[in-house]
């Protein structure tokens, strides 16, 4: 740019020759061309990415722009001639015309050697993987392992020097939260750092590796890469993933702790329902492909499994080629429908847990062929509105990757897959459910026929008076279990707000120092319980003419507009302690029990006590009983305010807590607000506890019925199945049947008649006509059961599985049905056994770089999902292939990967650049893993680091997603949490959760709602003294000392040691401190160091 | 009120002795993540590229889809050919299948159709102003300021369901997958004004995209969502447990200076200076944001301006101000959603009468209330206050008494920081069908304010992830005075 500025300012006429083909020509032909007209592809037999192939293509005439057929078509009018053509790139500007033209004018020069785009063919990770030597290094002493040669020789060659090994601290840490993604307790990390055997590392390693939990930190880590998500939709419309998808993760946490081979794990989640058809255990990995369903639109689900197979497996943005052909990759739209052929025929289902009936509650999300004859058609620029349909796509992979066709084979499925009843446990499972529903009832009459006798008896007793209340004496022992002890030392803004008023702190004392009749209120910002006991300490110190102060309870926390609270105050000017209430914005101060008329003086200590129980209220003052009132409003949630009104006062203390449920409260002689029934109610109620005695009854007949029912089909299906039909099992199969229709019928009827009977009135015909249909069903239905039964006659089938039902019409209801075939395709069979073959090139690097970036923080292929042109090529590819090519022949176990890698020299480095300033300087970006980088931890390994060192983390393994309203309260591993699109924890969102679209590499932000979470959630505030209580020692300094290990994995320098000794001193001197209060705001702010969410 | 306010930043720091940290201050957030030398592309600078107009943005999106005919486009024609068929009437070229094109198919819901029969307009219109520009008797206090807005009635888009709501956000369809938003865009070109806030803040539901903005730009560059309740306005801003401000401090300070000590260990260690920062940040913010909806200090006659004294208006009104008072103490972006529930309140598929009049009392008084707010404080010179929704409503009714989205024409408007004011730009046809004079896609929107704010979206681009020119747009020179 200057170099030009420069030319035009001096030598404006010869700027032609002065244009440079490398740096001025090329780049702009590159981003226009290139792709259609260079190594890719060649259309019209073109190719411009050499001025040699320019000149062989006769497109440019040196030194005759005008001849020239490139300069031509880029400048044209014609929209037929022009290039790039329409839609398919920018066309070039004035100024770039210009060039080129000068360029062509002054003889076209180039570059001797000028090398040609490399055929994509030859890319790196399109050639197979190649048996890599050994290098050799200089030093001998550094490396531990084959792995570390490959580190050592680049760094080598560069004057490199790996940085130093940590200390036997931070790798303990450092494998315990890389392998089970929890840190050592106090006891573990003691026992370790006193092993001397030389073994030791390889010990915990291989200790580390068995662990379960091992399968659970993995496990999270590969979630992320198979796109895990539980359910989302619109409110209660699942419209992606599925309910119970979790099986597929357990199936994933499983299968890695049983080292299940990589490339097992991947045919079974493509392909485990052709593989395993009759395996409910290997059915779970299925839930690769549920996970993809959409309710609304085919051709975003299959444009999600398309992509993410791509990009997962494969490492190949396969995704770009669906609107035209990859810019980059020799991947064509022809070999992205082929793709599409592939998974085409599949949809989703629930199959049935053995013992549970309900799929809302539970179900296996599987996918199985269905639409076996749909076809794939290419959509033009990927537009689903506009299929070439002249043409049927027939699955296929990528021609460029594969030198014969995709051999697909039909594979017949078993009964069991396409009769899912047939499944062991499923006929069980409906008997059972039958029988549970019998016995559900039978207690429901037992409650029916309760109800009865208790509505008689009230009926009978309604005469006799209610026995009167017996006086309890006022309790006055202290509030317990206090929520705040507040002497007003300090006045803390988290937990106090002003409102109205003018107040002044003072160390002790809140003054309210504005007169006039008005109210100032000191709002409680901490909830407040329902059933509360509080005490306030005050003076009052003037004012005008009221003089009053008080608490004000279930203040609703939107302000202004307070529609309802309660208060309780004592008031100079009126001589009185009262209990008043505000209802619709409007103050009611009742007399009778609600008020106690006795002399208030001012500058007095007084003591107001509150204690509330529901409506009841005690209130006493300086000791003194004085009020036992119910309030006539109706308790809402809302805080506390201390208010004052038309007063000047010191508010000197309060203290609040809950309701020891044990205390005794006076009752008020109030009438209670349940009325006596009358004896009209009372007769009313016996009616229609006799009319649900029926009912239930009737209930129980069906119960009955169907129970048989259930039991005589399911003996008849058995039968069936096993070849040895019964004509006597099929007759009580269908009688059975039929008697249950009777039975419901006769429920219809009766219910029917109820109506008519309770409550006609203007109704009466509606009614009548309804008795009258449900008596001609039911007669109808009893006519049936004495019909003969023919050869002709069925009897009703279970379902073992349901269909997920899709809405891709545009009719607001759920799509027809598909139904369960004897066949599947085969295709997606032969997917994953091409995937997964020894040959493909792809597989086992893609997945050796996911499992090297997690361990090391830095990926061999940055682009994770894209081994591609497009994508970034290996730093060390040599090492890549003989990764992938030791994961291959050790079984694709990827317990023998993480091993070698964890055990290597390179693993082993420190993440410190101190002294490093030689290597900073050749290789600032660490492209040669001379030091390793920090790694800023996830999401879940804080959150379950912090729960397990405070000894709280419920290791229980799988089951259900942990619902969003019981994650607050949860103790179990964060990976159990319900974590959708629409649903995650808030805690782990501060932390870069995974997105469940995409997260092939997790975002390691810094930021401030970081801070704030590790300051003030609960979780951490209560993990605090929990920690602090593990690590007790006697003495300050050793306690320190053993936080710092235990926390950080690093040990307490002498400064460090100093200011956090400075700090406990200073803490303990805060009002209310105790020294275990100060060590626990210690441990608080260690969890809040750097080094804790980092791991070095 | 407390020693929370008076702790200012600089004392702040004397008394935290920050060392280092502090020389990252002014970098913080915007420059951490980029260390890597030599590359010919470099970062934003923070620094505008050209002559800036605005500084802050305040963006009002209504969820749902606003009736353009029945707010800022009125068409008597709907009134007087109420309940003909499109093709009864002289309009009946609205529906040649060429220009009804730029429609994609997406989600199917139903909601693709095109409603035939015209519904008359559901409340009157008038003209207001010195400019006399029409507008409907649903938004009489904005109505009031109609000399300030520049109004462009015809924005087209190409979703023809709710996904349009990320769409008017990014540019981009939903089916494209996830593309960063422009408020994500602005806070990562333009440095910090205040170091105490977040500098993209977001209030309100958004119902139907991704919460998160930044995207491939990363959660730095995400909105802070921020509810605008003076009891609960930052998550975790208070401590859901026992500790007392004083002890807080203390861990503070201690949090620091362990981290600090630790820098000998690990120099040259950009993580850990933002660290550093991120808990300086963090603590300004806790009280900072609190003290922005602290109403308190606000004069009854301004919390009347912005409505807090009704009901209807409270809610929103509520949020306005916080923006005013957000822009005051220079935050940069802004984006406030109205109505929740469902795609969003203003979605009137049926009872569209009861839905607008409802939705319409609800922000109305507020953003009047804003608007002259901003006017008698001066901040409208430096602000630019945007009104915009989805897609408008079909001229045809959905139903008896509703009406369908909408996404051949459609109106936003903006007013303040240099543009035009009074002005009606672009134009529907006359059943308010078609966009037909100065058509705009939502990306202009997007390019006009960029402009104001001093920035070229060419040069934020990545290097890796080069944009299409509609995803840039142009910014609408007409409107910009």
């Amino acid at each position: 740019m200057v170099r030009k500025l420069l030319i035009f300012a001096f030598l404006p006429s010869v700027v032609i020759g002065e244009i440079d083909y490398l740096t001025e020509v090329k780049p702009l032909l590159a981003s226009r061309c290139f792709d259609c007209h260079g190594g890719l592809k060649q259309k019209a037999k073109l190719r411009v990415d050499t001025v040699k192939l320019m000149l062989q293509g006769e497109v440019i005439v040196p030194g005759k722009p005008e001849d020239s057929e490139l300069l031509h078509r880029i400048a044209s009018d014609d929209p037929d001639e022009l290039m790039p053509p329409d839609g398919e790139g920018v066309p070039f500007t004035a100024d770039e015309i210009k060039t080129i033209r000068g360029w062509i004018q002054a003889g076209a020069p180039a570059p001797k050697d000028e090398v040609p785009e490399a055929d994509p063919k030859d890319h790196w990770a399109f050639r197979s993987i190649a048996q890599t030597e050994i290098p050799n290094v200089n030093d001998h002493k550094w490396g531990r392992n084959p792995i570390d040669a490959f580190i050592l020789r680049k760094q080598e060659q560069r004057g490199l020097v790996p940085q130093p090994e940590v200390t036997k601290l931070e790798l303990i840490r450092r494998i315990y939260l890389d392998l089970i993604g929890l840190p050592p307790n106090p006891e573990e990390l003691e026992a370790l750092l006193s092993d001397s055997s030389s073994q030791w590392y390889e010990t915990l390693v291989q200790k580390l590796l068995e662990d379960p939990r091992y399968g659970e930190r993995w496990g999270r880590h590969w979630m992320d890469v198979w796109r895990y998500s539980d359910w989302w939709g619109l409110g209660k419309q699942m419209r992606f993933s599925q309910k119970h998808i979790w099986h597929w993760r357990d199936w994933i946490v499983e299968s890695l702790n049983e080292d299940l081979p990589y490339d097992e794990m991947v045919r079974l989640m493509l392909a485990v329902d052709e593989l395993h058809p009759e395996d409910q255990k290997k059915l779970r990995a299925s839930g690769y492909l549920a996970r993809n369903f959409f309710l609304f639109n085919r051709n975003v689900w299959m444009d999600n499994t398309i992509e993410h197979v791509g990009k997962g497996f494969l490492g190949l943005t396969t995704n770009c080629a669906k609107c035209h052909d990859h810019k980059f990759d020799p991947i064509s739209m022809n070999d992205y429908y082929s793709l599409r052929a592939i998974f085409e025929p599949y949809h989703v289902r629930l199959d049935m847990v053995p013992g549970e009936s309900d799929y809302e509650k539970n179900g296996i999300p599987r996918a199985f062929d269905t639409l076996l004859d749909a076809p794939t058609y290419l959509f033009i620029r990927g537009n689903e509105a506009t299929p070439e349909k002249s043409k049927v796509i027939t699955p296929n992979v990528p021609a460029f990757l594969s030198k014969e066709k995709l051999k697909v084979d039909p594979v017949n499925l078993p009964p069991v897959a396409w009769q899912p009843e047939r499944q062991p446990g499923i006929l069980e499972t409906f008997v059972e459910v039958a029988q549970k529903k019998l016995e559900g009832e039978r207690s429901k009459v037992e409650k029916a026929k309760e109800d009865v006798a208790t509505a008689e008896k009230k009926w009978k007793e309604l005469k006799d008076e209610p026995e009167p209340q017996q006086e309890t004496p006022m309790p006055m022992k202290g509030p317990s279990d206090s929520l705040v002890s507040e002497n007003f030392d300090t006045l803390d803004p988290f937990l106090w707000k002003t409102i109205g008023g003018k107040w002044k702190h003072k160390p002790g004392k809140l003054e309210q120092l504005m007169d006039g009749a008005q109210r100032s209120r000191l709002r409680y910002l901490e909830e407040v319980p329902q059933d509360f006991d509080a005490t306030f300490h005050f003076q009052i110190k003037g004012g005008s003419n009221y003089r009053s102060v008080g608490i004000a309870f279930d203040v609703p926390s939107e302000k202004p507009d307070t529609i309802t609270e309660q208060l309780v105050y004592i008031s100079v000017g009126g001589s009185k302690v009262q209990a008043a209430y505000k209802k619709a914005g409007k103050w009611s101060y009742p007399r009778g029990e609600a008020v106690h008329s006795m002399k208030i003086k001012e500058s007095m200590d007084y003591r107001l006590r509150v204690q509330v129980r529901g409506t009841l209220l005690n209130v006493a003052l300086n000791g003194k009983p004085v009020l036992a009132w119910r309030t006539p409003l109706a308790r809402t949630k809302g805080t506390i305010e201390l208010i004052t009104f038309d007063a000047l006062a010191e508010l000197l203390g309060f203290q609040l807590s809950k309701l020891d449920p044990q205390t005794t409260l006076v009752e008020s002689n109030s009438p209670s607000k349940e009325q006596p029934t009358s004896r009209e109610e009372a007769k009313l109620a016996l009616t229609k506890a006799r009319h649900q005695l029926e009912l239930a009854q009737q209930n129980l007949l069906i119960a009955n019925t169907e129970w048989m029912s259930v039991r005589f089909r399911a003996k008849a299906w058995k039968e069936a199945w096993a070849g040895k039909e019964n004509s006597a099992s099929r007759k009580h199969a269908i009688q059975s049947e039929r008697k249950l229709a009777v039975a419901k019928a006769q429920s219809t009827f009766l219910q029917a008649e109820h109506k008519l009977a309770l409550g006609a009135g203007n109704k009466k015909k509606e009614l009548e006509a309804e008795v009258k249909k449900a008596a001609d069903a039911l007669k109808k239905a009893e006519e049936k059961v004495a019909l003969e039964i023919k050869e002709t006659d069925t009897f009703a089938k279970f379902s073992g599985a349901k269909w997920t039902p899709t809405r891709f019409k545009f009719s607001g209801k759920d799509d027809k049905a598909v139904d369960f075939k004897k066949q599947s395709t085969g295709r997606r069979t032969a997917l994953a056994n091409w995937i997964t073959d020894k040959q493909n090139p792809l597989a086992a690097r893609v997945a050796v770089n996911h499992i090297w970036l997690r361990h090391i923080g830095q990926p061999l292929v940055p682009t994770v999902f894209d081994f591609g042109r497009k994508g970034t090529p290996p730093t060390h590819p040599e090492l890549l292939d003989w990764l992938a090519m030791e994961f291959m022949e050790k079984g694709w176990s990827m317990k023998h990967l993480h091993k070698l890698i964890v055990t290597s020299s390179t693993y082993r480095m420190g993440s410190s650049l101190a002294g490093a300033e030689k290597s900073l300087k050749i290789d600032p970006d660490n492209e040669h893993l001379w030091h390793r980088p920090a790694i800023r931890l996830e999401s879940q390994v804080v959150r379950d680091s912090i729960l397990s060192l405070a000894g709280d983390l419920d290791l229980t393994m799988g089951g259900p997603s942990i619902p969003m309203n019981q994650q607050a309260n949860s103790k179990r591993r964060s990976l159990y949490f319900f974590h959708s699109n629409n649903e995650r924890n808030l805690f782990l969102m501060m932390f870069d959760e995974a997105r469940v679209k995409e997260c092939y590499r997790r975002e390691q932000s810094i930021i401030p709602q970081q801070a704030l979470a590790l300051t003030n959630s609960k979780l951490v505030l209560e993990a605090a003294p929990k920690i602090a209580k593990k690590l007790d020692r006697e003495t300050d300094q050793d306690f320190i000392k053993l936080a710092f290990l235990s926390l950080l994995g690093i040990e307490a320098r002498e400064a460090e040691l100093q200011a956090s000794l400075k700090a406990l001193e200073d803490w303990r001197k805060l009002p209310k401190a105790t020294p275990k209060t100060a060590r626990n705001h210690f441990v608080w702010a260690l969890l809040n160091h750097n080094d804790f969410v980092t791991l070095r | 009120m407390n020693d929370f306010q008076q702790l200012s930043r600089r004392s702040f720091l004397s008394s935290t002795g920050l060392g280092f940290g502090s020389l990252a201050l002014g970098a913080m957030l915007h420059k951490d993540g980029y260390g890597s030398t030599g590359h010919p592309w470099a970062p934003p600078t923070g620094k505008p590229h050209f002559q800036t107009k605005a500084k802050s943005v305040i963006w009002l999106f209504m969820n749902g889809g606003v009736s353009h005919m029945e707010s800022f486009d009125p068409k008597p024609m709907l009134n007087k050919y109420s309940g003909k068929t499109i093709a009864e009437t002289p309009f009946a070229d609205a529906q040649d299948p060429e220009k009804l094109k730029i429609e994609r198919l997406v989600v199917p819901d139903g909601n693709g159709n095109q409603r035939n029969k015209l519904y008359p307009l559901q409340i009157g219109f008038n003209k207001h102003g010195q400019s006399g520009i029409e507008v409907s008797d649903w938004f009489p206090n904005i109505a009031k300021h109609v000399d300030k807005l520049s109004i462009v009635r015809s924005m087209w888009t190409t979703d023809s369901n709710h996904g349009a709501q990320g769409q008017f956000h990014t540019g981009r369809h939903m089916n494209d997958g996830q593309y960063p938003t422009l408020g994500a865009w602005v806070h990562y070109g333009l440095g910090s004004l205040n170091d105490n806030l977040p500098q993209f803040i977001s209030v309100g539901t958004r119902p139907y995209w991704n919460s998160r903005d930044g995207v491939y730009l990363g959660p730095k560059h995400d909105a802070v969502p921020l509810r605008i309740d003076p009891n609960n306005p930052l998550d975790f801003s208070k401590p859901q447990g026992s500790l007392s401000f004083d002890a807080r401090k203390r861990g503070f300070d201690l949090v620091r200076e362990l981290n600090q000590l630790r820098s000998d260990s690990y120099p040259n260690d950009s993580s850990l200076e933002a660290r550093i920062d991120s808990y300086e940040l963090a603590f300004r913010m806790q009280t900072a944001v609190p003290d922005v909806v602290d109403f308190s200090k606000e004069s009854e006659e301004t919390q009347k301006l912005y409505g807090l004294d009704k009901s209807e208006t409270k809610s929103f009104g509520r949020t306005l101000l916080a923006a005013r008072r957000f822009v005051e103490r220079g935050v940069r972006f802004i984006q406030i959603q109205h109505g929740g529930g469902g795609a969003g309140a203003w979605d009137a598929h049926g009872g569209l009468k009861k839905n607008h009049t409802k939705n319409s009392m609800a922000v109305d008084k507020p953003i009047a209330g804003l608007l002259e707010d901003l006017e008698r404080t001066g901040l409208l010179e430096e602000t630019l206050v945007v009104f915009a929704t989805e897609f408008g409503r079909t001229p045809g009714s959905q139903g008896s008494d509703g009406r369908d989205h909408h996404i051949f024409g459609f109106s936003v408007w903006m007013a303040g920081a240099g543009l035009k004011r009074g002005v009606v730009h672009g134009a529907t046809d006359e059943i308010g069908f078609h966009a037909i004079e100065d058509r705009h896609y939502v990306t202009d929107i997007h390019a006009t304010i960029l402009q104001q704010l001093g920035l070229d979206s060419r040069k934020l681009e990545l290097p890796d992830r080069k944009r299409l020119d509609i995803d840039h747009g142009k910014p609408i020179a007409d409107i910009i005075a």
